[in-house]
């Protein structure tokens, strides 16, 4: 508890800086725009963002960044209530009851409710994150090499059962991006490998061009792909929610924050997971007698704030074990190496004033979001019939240019038209690229993990599985695999 | 079978490294050679067992314009600077959906390039030539 108060207490006053409280506003202001806006989600935003970011100080960019992130989960909820298009993945689960509210006549009281249950949603959060995040870290600065190579085997093995892509594929996906990862100078020898004589490989293919192309230019073309119709929306009237609604919406919104808290600490998960469990609980345990598919403010408030605080958890896992548990969480983490900052223990310890203002900032920009979203809900419903094109051409101008002022370097420009029609390649197919880029990230640690682990024991293999740290950790790597496979042949057989 | 493929052109690019070190230890090539070992089996296992992966769609127009923008981009800046390269950029993207006559993309490039060297060469007083080359 002491340690969680001096981290936000060193946290505060960074947090409270003019600079960091307007990157909060442009953040959370950004994640609304892109949640709302079918298509652009917060991953492609995040990756395009990168450029930009190298030139903030860190903790404003990863504040920035942040903001983003769960700003689309509040985002997301306008366009799934009045449209039943979810505006993110997590969407999906709101629009089921939120859309029936909308379709009644109730679309602003649906707006409010979904705007404040991810306030609490987003306070839960942050407090389980001050809590959690110095005993985490204690707990993995005591792992050795082998625990961490089989920590990281986890969370790759999460982040591909949880992949919409075919198992083998899912893992092909991830080996291959820890491939492109270990291109460069090798840690160990100090010698150039893959760089086929390009001196611009020498410290590897660059995260910023990587994570555009294969997920904000491919997102882009998906988005163009799927037609830009005009579209209506019905009308919201006042979005401040009555007695009523506040007192059925109060229990589902604390139980969806402890929910999704909970899910989002998990490698692998995902805000539609948090989303999808919280409402299964309310309306399978906690309000079965709910007007359910016909409108239930409470399918609005659990899903809200369990995914809103989901995407706040799962700072968690990266901040605490180095280890990024989504798609969203490995663009953050490349954002963190960019800064020069190596997620993990080491960053709790020794920045705490960081990760404290982290966690304020996250107090802050869910009290922003609930101003942002209430009085001008009006506003963020007349953004959805911004044409696809016209914000496309935006990102692609502020995108390349961005990516030319981060590094300078032509080479990085052809780079990212590689990563581009790769990751429109990988959209043809089917195969969704998280998988890649945790494997990416994940390469160079993990390799370092497994070679000195092997060092150490004398190129014995054996030393995964006697150290018991590292055989749970497998026999969970091997576990969520073996689900997976289960999951995926049940509705193969469906 | 272009996971499989892939996975071997890594092996036969992980073969020049070496697996490992005089003293015993693993070598530059020796994880590189695991996960190209795997890609393979990987990829023809994915091959064997799934038959069809529904596409997520993305058509090719929006695929050229936006693949020809970070080209053109990429061409023009060094040769004839910021303005002309961000121009290029946005004026492709524009054409990445139907429905726009082609003044109005080239003139919507035009105040796209304009905003973005207002931004990045003069806000952010990014070292580039607006024309030209350095």
């Amino acid at each position: 508890m002491n340690e969680a108060l001096a981290m936000l207490g060193a946290g505060f006053s960074l947090a409270l800086e003019p600079g960091n409280l307007l990157l909060c506003l442009a953040g959370v202001t950004l994640g609304t725009l892109v949640g709302v806006l079918p298509g652009l989600g917060p991953v492609a935003t995040i990756a395009l963002l990168l450029p930009l970011t190298f030139t903030l100080p860190p903790a404003g960019a990863l504040i920035m960044l942040a903001g983003i992130y769960y700003g689309a989960q509040y985002g997301s909820s306008t366009t799934a209530i009045l449209l039943r298009v979810p505006g993110e993945a997590s969407g999906v689960v709101t629009a089921r009851e939120g859309h029936e509210l909308a379709l009644r006549g109730r679309a602003g009281p649906a707006l409010g409710i979904a705007a404040l249950a991810s306030l609490v949603g987003g306070i839960i959060a942050a407090l389980v994150l001050a809590l959690l995040l110095a005993p985490l870290a204690r707990f993995a600065v005591a792992f050795g090499p082998a625990e961490t190579a089989s920590l990281m085997l986890l969370g790759i093995a999460a982040a591909v059962a949880l992949s919409p892509v075919p198992l083998a594929a899912a893992w092909a996906l991830a080996a291959l991006g820890a491939l492109l990862g270990l291109v460069g100078t090798d840690v160990a020898g100090g010698r150039p490998r893959f760089t086929f004589g390009i001196p611009e490989l020498a410290d590897g293919i660059g995260f910023i061009p990587l994570a555009m192309g294969l997920f904000g230019i491919a997102e882009l073309i998906r988005a163009l792909g799927g037609g830009s119709a005009t579209r209506r929306t019905p009308a919201i009237g006042s979005p401040w929610p009555d007695r009523r609604d506040l007192k059925g919406a109060a229990g589902p919104a604390l139980r969806g924050g402890i929910i999704g808290s909970g899910i989002g600490l998990l490698p692998g998960a995902s805000t539609l997971l948090a989303a999808l469990a919280a409402q299964a609980a309310e309306r399978g345990i906690f309000r079965r007698g709910g007007l359910w598919g016909s409108g239930e403010m409470a399918g609005v408030a659990a899903p809200e704030s369990a995914n809103n605080a989901s995407a706040q958890t799962s700072f968690a896992p990266l901040l605490a074990l180095g280890l990024p548990a989504n798609a969203v969480m490995a663009v953050l983490a490349g954002a963190m190496f960019l800064q020069g900052i190596a997620p993990g223990p080491a960053v709790v310890a020794e920045r705490p004033e960081l990760i404290g203002a982290i966690i304020v900032s996250m107090l802050i920009g869910n009290t922003m979001l609930v101003a942002l979203n209430l009085p001008f809900v009006g506003l963020w419903a007349a953004v959805l019939r911004l044409p696809m094109r016209l914000l496309a051409a935006i990102v692609m101008v502020l995108g390349c240019a961005g990516l030319w002022a981060s590094s300078g370097s032509v080479f990085d420009l052809w780079l990212l038209l590689g990563f581009s029609i790769f990751g429109w390649a990988l959209l043809r197919a089917g195969l969704e690229p998280t998988p890649l880029l945790i494997g990416f990230v994940l390469a160079g640690p993990f390799e370092e993990a497994l070679r000195r682990a092997l060092v150490l024991a004398g190129d014995n293999w054996g030393v995964f599985v006697t150290e018991p740290a590292s055989a749970a950790l497998l026999a969970a790597a091997g576990g969520v695999t073996a689900l997976s496979l289960l999951q995926r042949m049940r509705a193969a057989r469906r | 079978m272009l996971l499989a493929g892939l996975g071997l052109a890594a092996l036969a690019v992980v073969s020049g490294q070496p697996f490992r070190l005089p003293s015993g230890r693993p070598g530059a090539g020796f994880v590189p050679g695991l996960l190209a070992g795997a890609l393979i089996l990987l990829g023809l296992l994915h091959v064997a067992t799934v038959r069809t992966v529904p596409s997520a769609g993305g058509d090719a127009r929006a695929a050229l314009a936006l693949c020809g923008a970070v080209a053109a981009f990429a061409l023009l800046l060094p040769s004839a600077g910021f303005l002309p390269a961000s121009w290029a950029a946005g004026s492709l993207a524009l054409a990445a959906a139907p429905g726009l006559r082609l003044a109005m993309i080239v003139a919507g490039g035009g105040v796209l390039a304009l905003a973005s060297a207002g931004l990045f060469l003069g806000l952010l007083g990014l070292p580039t030539p607006a024309f030209g080359t350095r």
